[in-house]
């Protein structure tokens, strides 16, 4: 599939930051914009570099994570169709606060930073679509780390599983439509990848779940809510 | 920029002739940094030098309040003095040419290319050549030979 040259054709622009942007507006960007690819595993952003445009991923997962003083990965979260990076960076004029990776082939639209001011400054609408969107990461952020200070690795094994599922959804097969290696799966959990093989076993002895390589298969949403501790 | 590209950048800034595998490795864990206009900066002072830029082409420049400021061109790092000691960066750095294309390389990625002897020998070169930079900045203008 390839990354349509106009916004206003793309599949994702209902789920996106532009939606809601008038026709002309979304022209404007598409003249603006580039289309750039990613190989998986290849680094798109890095903390602590200042980003001069952001991303909107057209398709492709990507991972946004910081390193610890010793190298080690701590996952914040995934990024998919239709996601924007680098954006609070570029608002906030501060070097970026998590590292990008592609975990897939990945194709994006680079938006150019001034050009991205531009579109905020023209169109209320989408300044009003980043603050709704920054206030969610802002949610999301604060009941992550509730989550880290306050849950068993196990509850936060089964509320990680649940969130994957949620954000990439499942494969023909009912598989997790990702393929995490069991450290990855550690690094977004926050503890050891021992700890973490050792879990996935009880919760697939226990019959919650299925795994067959580093695929994943959620049998029981419900009972992972009650681990999880995850009420809907 | 493609990983064609930036490969085909990066052995044109080396010295040496690097192995494809080597040059593929950097282009897929550094990250690439288009920067548009003068004076937009790659570090404010005072940043967390949690990596530094390699410049592909363009120039740089290393603000120094009250002193002549430093030049940085295609092949040269902004910012490795400081990543190196892992101190906060010391002085604003800004893009100084229209066009500034640039190479973000984290400690994972300055690791690995510190596992192979030319690169290794190279980053001791460019680390020597910060050091020559600020010397020179010791130095009054009017007691340089050319």
């Amino acid at each position: 599939m390839e990354t349509p040259i106009r916004c206003q054709f793309c599949s994702h622009l209902p789920g996106s930051a532009f939606h809601g942007l008038n026709n002309d507006a979304l022209e404007e960007i598409s003249h603006m914009k580039t289309c750039v690819s990613f190989r998986k595993g290849q680094v798109i952003m890095h903390e602590g570099a200042r980003p001069q445009g952001v991303y909107c991923v057209h398709r492709g997962k990507i991972k946004l994570y910081t390193l610890g003083t010793e190298g080690k990965e701590q996952i914040i979260r995934f990024v998919t169709k239709g996601d924007l990076i680098g954006y609070r960076s570029i608002l906030s004029d501060e070097p970026i606060s998590a590292s990008a990776t592609a975990l897939e082939d990945t194709h994006a639209c680079y938006i150019p930073k001034s050009s991205f001011f531009k579109v905020i400054e023209d169109n209320p609408k989408f300044s009003l679509n980043l603050l709704q969107l920054s206030c969610h990461e802002l949610g999301e952020a604060g009941k992550m780390i509730t989550s880290l200070a306050q849950k068993s690795v196990k509850e936060r094994l089964a509320e990680i599983l649940l969130i994957l599922r949620t954000t990439f959804g499942e494969d023909e097969e009912g598989y997790l439509d990702i393929s995490l290696t069991r450290e990855e799966i550690a690094n977004m959990v926050g503890t050891a990848t021992e700890s973490v093989i050792r879990l996935i076993s009880e919760l697939r002895k226990d019959g919650f779940i299925d795994s067959k390589g580093k695929r994943i298969k959620v049998n029981d949403g419900s009972a992972l809510r009650e681990i999880a501790s995850v009420f809907e | 920029m493609n990983l064609n590209t930036i490969k085909n950048r990066l052995q044109q800034i080396l010295p040496f002739e690097a192995s494809a595998l080597i040059l593929e490795e950097i282009a897929l864990q550094s990250s690439y940094i288009p920067f548009n206009g003068v004076g937009e900066h790659l570090f404010r002072k005072g940043d967390s030098a949690l990596g530094f830029y390699w410049i592909l082409s363009g120039e740089a420049e290393i603000i120094i309040p009250g002193k002549r400021s430093i030049r940085l061109k295609a092949g040269e790092m902004a910012g490795l003095d400081s990543f190196i000691e892992d101190d906060p960066i010391s002085f604003d750095i800004i893009s100084s040419s229209a066009i500034l294309d640039c190479l973000f390389i984290d400690r994972r990625c300055y690791n690995r290319m510190r596992e192979h002897s030319e690169f290794n020998r190279q980053m001791n070169h460019m680390v020597m050549s910060c050091l020559r930079n600020y010397r020179g900045l010791l130095i009054p203008e009017e007691k340089v030979y050319s």
